[in-house]
């Protein structure tokens, strides 16, 4: 007997990185490794499920960076022969492990995968977009959008054009590539300031995901905590994340990912191999690099010189085990939930979609495992979406959620600290600038137009939050930094060219190629008067080009 | 103090940064983990005060100025290292300064991770190497709008951080009105403003930051849950202030349970929408007609922390508990805490 409901979510996301001007580019492998280890491996589990009439509910949040990534030709072309270099590297794999037998059923399992994501790969079209819409229009999976570029909305400083645009202009570039209007939307980094909800709703989304202490701090207290969702003031639902869900995987001490039995991520061959046999498949400037074959397990706290040799039986099996393990606690959690609530509780999971494959090799095999077990025997608990649990309760209490975020210390610590504090005058002020231009050009010539269009790209670019993350981290801080100033910088020109009536058409075509999203902006929408259309249809649009 | 500068030096010199840093075992290191553990250490360095920049003696302030790799730092006095070490150790993160105070209402939600960040680093993780990318303008962001600004925004709900600029053209002023900003502290005077229209006379209180010639500062305020504003300025030897420009308004998030428990109950009627069909328009007026008003009542739920919640701060153990009236708390909720099952259990 049903007690309550489970919605799993997967939250994808990769900032905008695409360079024309450069034959290869390093920071571009971030989306190929993500499209060969997570996207497409997903995608596969969907494929299966659907084959075996599996009648499963899953989430995926895909932001607009991401969607323009997956469908843009250049990149589309870029990823196959990267990846089919990887099929390259598996199979001289293959030879060169003949009489290793530790490794080359390894070396195989390679081969075989990476031969079946091309295989997907090439199905739908180069198009990993198309992939997921598919289960989307099957019913079986919700997609949510996110803000344009994934800005960290709380520190925008309440600069409410600047909200807007991040949510209208994402709200809009879903509808385009899903042909619906999207529903719900996974704020970046779970950032929650009050207020931000206000964008929500004139966009037309319904919900949002938190923090779990977004509700549990929200004002009144809400009487089912993290178990139901809320209404802010605006109309718009916020659920949150349950804790005890997210704990089991992401525990450090007792977390599923980290079992001995799994792969080993930073053991790559990359590293390992003998580097004129391996010069091919690394930077072309000899620099080594991770390639995504990797042989061992994470064996335990050892260093990495001493991993043992990857088992895929083992770990496999520890995979059912886990999904298993989740199942049967969530199931307990529900039916405990269930007996303190007048009405069916909802437990929200959410986890970084990168988790799985990428980081967590058998995380898709996890959810597969998860799915099926869920979905097959209905009893405790039913997945579902948070749009269908809505449809199921459309009554809910009032309440202003805290402001929060799910990084580090769960406010908005990890963007605005020692290393990242800097970008945040700069950033303010170009939007300052870009409403200025906005509200000074209502009538643009067509050259105009471009450069407003552009102008706003550029500032959007500017805002992603990974720049400020990757500053703090410490991984690839020179990138990080490199695209915060070339945005701003070109964002700065544009005004100035603007503002002087001088735009130099040359170099502005120049940055429309290197900076080519969002693809669809229309500067408008930084306008002290702009209001988001009333229709969920795009002719709203003027500045389509 | 680029780490990449610490890897070119020599070993003897950054041997004689490591004994500065107190960094034990130095002598058996090799060059590249000399580099490696200067480099950590400066990181990790405790960041003096300004007070505390203002009373160090010249050998110590030395000493900080070699750390930091000041240049010049041979020919300077006293005063000068000070002000030259404040500007550099503020823009290397002055928010891991001091520690939080510990325990206090308001503090910082630790949340079940573990893993996530790590996570979320490794989108980004391409192997342990050094790669260098040229940005495409030759020159850098400029380092003055020309404007009279301060910005304060919300860290958590213990900090604050603040930004600003003050042009000449402003200080020249405060000099014609009496205030020369040669012999004035240069302060931000902070305002806790929490649930009043602020008119500039009315906080609850005000405290004063000394910031010197910095340009941001990060802020450690009391508690969560509080609206500040505040307005940079010169204060005279006198005790006079003269403000220069004034911030936005920033709350900070409560960090803790609510002690409100009374309900309102809201209705939106959701309808699943066909691709292409509109769906704004009608919604907003579905929502107008239902706001507040249908299905709407206010009823009080329990006043006491009930077992959902009990269940929750079981798991997040270092949520702030709140004070409850008549019900026995935290301890209660300890006991009765229903802990986590496991298969097989």
């Amino acid at each position: 007997m049903t007690r309550g409901y489970f919605s799993l979510i997967l939250h994808a996301h990769l900032p905008y990185v695409r360079h024309p001007e450069y034959p290869y580019f390093l920071e571009e492998r971030w989306y190929y490794e993500a499209a060969t280890e997570t996207y497409l491996p997903l995608l596969d589990v969907f494929e299966g499920l659907v084959r075996d009439q599996v009648n499963f509910r899953i989430t995926v949040s895909l932001t607009p960076p991401l969607v323009s990534m997956m469908t843009d030709p250049l990149l589309q072309e870029r990823y196959f022969k990267h990846l089919n270099r990887l099929v390259e590297l598996s199979e001289r794999e293959q030879d060169r492990l003949q009489n290793q037998a530790e490794f080359l059923p390894l070396a195989e399992m390679y081969w075989r995968k990476l031969l079946r994501a091309r295989d997907l790969y090439e199905r739908y079209g180069g198009n990993l977009v198309q992939g997921f819409k598919k289960f989307q229009d099957l019913g079986h999976l919700e997609i949510l959008t996110s803000a344009a570029t994934h800005g960290f909305l709380p520190l925008m400083a309440g600069h409410r054009p600047s909200i807007n645009a991040q949510i209208f202009v994402a709200a809009e570039h879903y509808e385009r590539h899903f042909g619906v209007a999207p529903r719900g939307i996974w704020l970046p980094e779970c950032g929650y300031a009050p207020g931000v909800d206000e964008s929500l709703w004139e966009a037309g989304l319904r919900f949002f995901v938190l923090e779990t202490h977004g509700l549990v701090h929200g004002h009144p207290r809400p009487k089912y905590g993290v178990y139901a969702p809320v209404y802010c003031r605006s109309g718009v639902a916020a659920f949150a994340r349950d804790p005890e869900s997210s704990k089991q995987v992401w525990s450090a001490e007792e977390g599923y990912p980290g079992d001995p039995d799994y792969r080993e991520f930073y053991r790559d061959v990359g590293f390992d191999l003998d580097f004129n046999y391996i010069e091919p498949y690394i930077h072309p400037d000899g620099i080594r690099i991770q390639t995504g074959i990797k042989y061992y397990r994470i064996t335990g706290k050892v260093s990495l010189a001493d991993k043992q040799p990857y088992v895929p039986s083992w770990a496999l099996e520890k995979a059912a085990t886990h999904a298993a393990s989740f199942m049967f606690n969530r199931e307990r959690q529900i039916e405990w939930l269930s007996e303190h609530m007048d009405r069916y509780p909802i437990v929200v999971a959410p986890y970084d979609a990168e988790l799985f494959g990428h980081w967590w090799y058998e995380g898709p095999d996890w959810i597969n495992f998860f799915l099926r077990k869920a979905a097959s025997q209905p009893g405790v608990f039913q997945l579902t979406t948070l749009s269908e649990y809505l449809e199921r309760y459309p009554t809910n209490q009032v309440c202003v959620p805290s402001a929060s975020s799910w990084g580090d210390k769960g406010y908005n610590d990890v963007w605005l600290e020692g290393s990242n504090d800097w970008v945040y005058r700069h950033l303010h002020k170009a939007a300052r600038r870009m409403q200025e231009l906005a509200d000074e050009f209502p009538q643009p010539t067509a050259l105009e137009r471009r450069a407003l269009n552009q102008a706003g790209r550029e500032l959007l670019l500017a805002q992603s939050s990974d720049w400020a993350f990757i500053m703090k981290s410490g991984t690839m801080v020179e990138y990080a930094v490199k695209r915060t100033k070339d945005h701003l910088l070109r964002f700065a020109r544009l005004y100035r060219q603007l503002k002087s009536r001088s735009i130099d058409d040359a170099w502005l075509a120049d940055v429309e190629w290197k900076d080519n999203f969002p693809p669809h902006i229309n500067y408008r929408v930084y306008a002290s008067d702009y209001a988001y259309p009333k229709t969920a249809a795009i002719q709203g649009v003027e500045g389509m080009r | 103090m680029d780490s990449e500068e610490l890897f070119g030096k020599s070993r003897s010199e950054l041997l004689r940064l490591a004994r500065d840093l107190g960094i034990a075992g130095r002598h058996a290191m090799r060059k590249s983990e000399l580099a490696e553990a200067v480099d950590l250490a400066r990181r990790q360095l405790r960041r003096p005060s300004p007070d505390e920049l203002q009373a160090m003696t010249l050998t110590g302030l030395r000493r900080l100025a070699r750390v930091y790799n000041v240049p010049g730092r041979r020919a300077m006095n006293r005063r000068e290292l000070a002000s030259v070490l404040q500007a550099r150790i503020h823009r290397a993160g002055l928010g891991e300064v001091a520690a939080l105070p510990v325990g206090e209402a308001g503090g910082q939600v630790s949340r079940v991770e573990g893993f996530q960040e790590a996570v979320e680093d490794t989108k980004f993780y391409v192997g342990p190497i050094a790669h260098h990318v040229k940005p495409e303008f030759p020159q850098d962001l400029p380092v003055s709008y020309h404007e009279d600004v301060l910005v304060l925004m919300a860290r958590n709900p213990s900090w604050i951080f603040g930004y600003w600029e003050v042009t000449p053209h402003a200080l020249e002023k405060a000099r014609e009105a009496g205030f020369n900003p040669d012999d004035c502290r240069r302060v931000i005077r902070l305002y806790e403003v929490t649930n009043i229209l602020f008119d500039g006379t009315n906080a609850h209180h005000y405290w004063d930051i000394d910031v010197g010639s910095a340009q941001s500062w990060h802020i450690p305020v009391w508690g969560g849950g509080r609206s500040y504003v505040g307005e940079w300025g010169l204060l005279s030897s006198g005790g006079e202030f003269y403000p220069i420009v004034r911030s936005n308004g920033v709350d900070t998030p409560t960090g803790r349970i609510s002690e409100a428990y009374w309900e309102e109950w809201l209705t939106v009627p959701v309808a699943r929408q066909e691709p292409g069909e509109s769906v704004h328009a009608a919604d907003v007026e579905e929502k107008a007609a239902h706001a507040g008003v249908q299905n709407s009542s206010k009823e009080p739920c329990a006043p006491e922390v009930g077992p959902l919640y009990q269940r929750l701060q079981s798991l997040v153990s270092s949520w702030a508990t709140v004070e409850q009236q008549g019900t026995g708390g935290a301890d209660s909720a300890a006991s009765s805490s229903p802990g986590r099952w496991t298969v097989g259990s």
